[in-house]
């Protein structure tokens, strides 16, 4: 609920905003995704981890807006429609149709390639799952600012705040809250990409997350979870089997990749990340690889 | 003016033009590789026609987010129009010594083209579009070209001394180093010259898959 207010009011400063604005620009771009994911169960004890292949099919449409007021020139509004359509080769019980839209206010201060970029963003979006208490409405909001700090070296800083919320998980036990799926997380990233050739550029990020996390666990280790960590929510999992818990914790992720230009519109990328998070030796390892090719209009 | 006065200058013209050769330059890096888009400039050493011109328009165009040519050349005082053939708009500007310009976002053909009259380098590119990037190079002289793929160009050159120079957006070091004298025979059909120039890397991030050339 907190997350529709915040979209809400979100859409209503820009809408305001927008009101002498200029269409300038389309946005219209896809990608298909492919992922392999070693702990897609997010579980903390290795014997249990299990692994998938996800392949995802994403577009985006929208349009951009320019601010024409006066000492505004620079200030552009985003707005896009997103569609994602996700599947897996194991666990199809997580296959899902996901739509929503984003707003972002884009700001340049100055003119040229090195002047620095910011943006605030939110977004919403609705996902409908095969299994349908994993359906999931999602919001987020942040600010992300960029600048290119020489001809080939360029950083990014991200501070996101994301809400999930989620649908009705089937309750474990009496006493403990079965909102397993309902999160909010602050995340914060630090990104660059490098130039190594003029159209190979390789991109390294770092990513911490701090606030609500999700395991799945086992009928042997759920006593060992509860021991652990002071455990949020708790509901049966009919995806993984077991149970699905939540609990506060941290998060640290390493993402390295390399995006190849195939002509003006179209590139493809290959990375893979590690995270580690977790809570008081709760730990879980997961490691992604990741290719994708991306068109954009 | 008289008839005799019309056909003293005509008669002039076209010995001019009889006096004309074709010269033909090859540019090669170091490593042997033909070097395109580099700009060739004759200077006369006599100083002649070395002046501004103020009728001619050069266009640099944008289409599909992407200026068109990439290496350009004009003679100082030179009027320079951006159209804009894309359905959305772009940002054009300049900070380079030479020309310091920039029209705000705009689509079609600007109403005013920029006038270029100061010789040098115009690095130009769009605030919107980060990879977009074009050069201008701006020369006194009349007698220029800009080579192809194979690296050759021609340029058409009245009989005189000349000082060739070439310059290149990847040139290592100043035109001044490229620099050959040449005396254009008017006897020959055609004279040729070559260059070997010293390159370095210039970085231009394509616009696929860089974050660092989103634009905005």
């Amino acid at each position: 609920m907190k997350g529709k207010i915040l979209f809400g009011y979100t859409l209503f400063l820009l809408y305001s905003h927008s009101a002498s604005a200029e269409w300038v620009e389309w946005i219209a771009d896809s990608q298909f995704d492919y992922t392999y994911n070693d702990n897609i169960n997010q579980s903390a004890f290795t014997a249990d981890e299990l692994d998938d292949h996800v392949f995802d099919l994403s577009f985006t449409g929208g349009r951009y807006f320019q601010i024409n007021r006066d000492n505004a020139d620079y200030t552009r509004l985003r707005l896009a429609v997103d569609v994602n359509l996700r599947a897996h080769d194991q666990f199809d019980d997580l296959d899902h149709i996901k739509t929503g839209g984003s707003i972002a206010l884009l700001h340049k201060f100055g003119l040229g390639r090195d002047a620095i970029r910011a943006s605030l963003y939110s977004g919403a979006h609705y996902q409908w799952a095969s299994l349908s208490e994993r359906n999931l409405a999602t919001y987020e909001f942040g600010i992300s600012v960029t600048k290119n700090v020489t001809e080939r070296l360029n950083l990014v800083l991200d501070f996101g705040y994301k809400i999930d919320d989620g649908s009705n998980a089937v309750r474990a036990e009496p006493d403990i809250a079965s909102d397993v799926y309902d999160a909010e997380r602050f995340v914060v990233t630090l990104g660059s990409s490098f130039l190594v050739t003029n159209d190979f550029q390789a991109t390294l990020s770092y990513n911490y997350l701090n606030g609500d996390l999700l395991g799945n666990c086992t009928g042997d280790n759920v006593g060992e979870v509860f021991s652990r960590v002071n455990v949020k929510a708790h509901a049966d999992d009919r995806v993984f089997g077991g149970c699905q818990y939540r609990f506060d914790g941290d998060a640290h992720t390493v993402t390295l990749g390399g995006n190849y230009a195939i002509n003006n519109h179209a590139f493809v990328h290959l990375g893979s990340s590690y995270s580690r998070g977790g809570e008081n030796n709760l730990i879980y390892d997961t490691i992604q690889v990741n290719a994708n090719i991306s068109y954009e209009f | 003016m008289n008839y005799s006065v019309v056909i003293s200058l005509l008669g002039l013209f076209w010995a001019n033009q009889l006096q004309a050769v074709n010269l033909k330059v090859i540019i090669d890096n170091s490593k042997g590789e033909k070097v395109k888009d580099a700009v060739v400039f004759a200077a006369p050493k006599s100083g002649k026609n070395l002046i501004n011109v103020t009728a001619q328009e050069k266009v640099i165009d944008q289409r599909d987010k992407v200026f068109i040519p990439y290496v350009s050349v004009v003679q100082s005082g030179t009027k320079v129009v951006f159209p804009n053939h894309d359905k959305i708009r772009h940002h054009v500007y300049s900070f380079s010594d030479a020309k310091q310009f920039e029209i705000p976002l705009y689509k079609g053909i600007p109403a005013e083209p920029i006038l270029f009259d100061r010789p040098g380098v115009v690095t130009i590119g769009c605030n919107i579009h980060d990879w977009m990037m074009s050069y201008n190079f701006v020369t006194k002289t009349p007698y220029y070209a800009i080579t192809d793929k194979t690296g050759e160009t021609t340029v058409n050159l009245p009989a005189g001394e000349y000082e060739i120079k070439v310059w290149h957006p990847n040139l290592r070091g100043s035109t001044d180093k490229t620099s050959q004298s040449i005396i254009i025979n008017e006897q020959s059909a055609e004279q040729s010259i070559n260059f070997t120039i010293q390159q370095k890397k210039v970085w231009r991030a394509w616009r696929g898959g860089n974050g660092f050339s989103k634009g905005y």
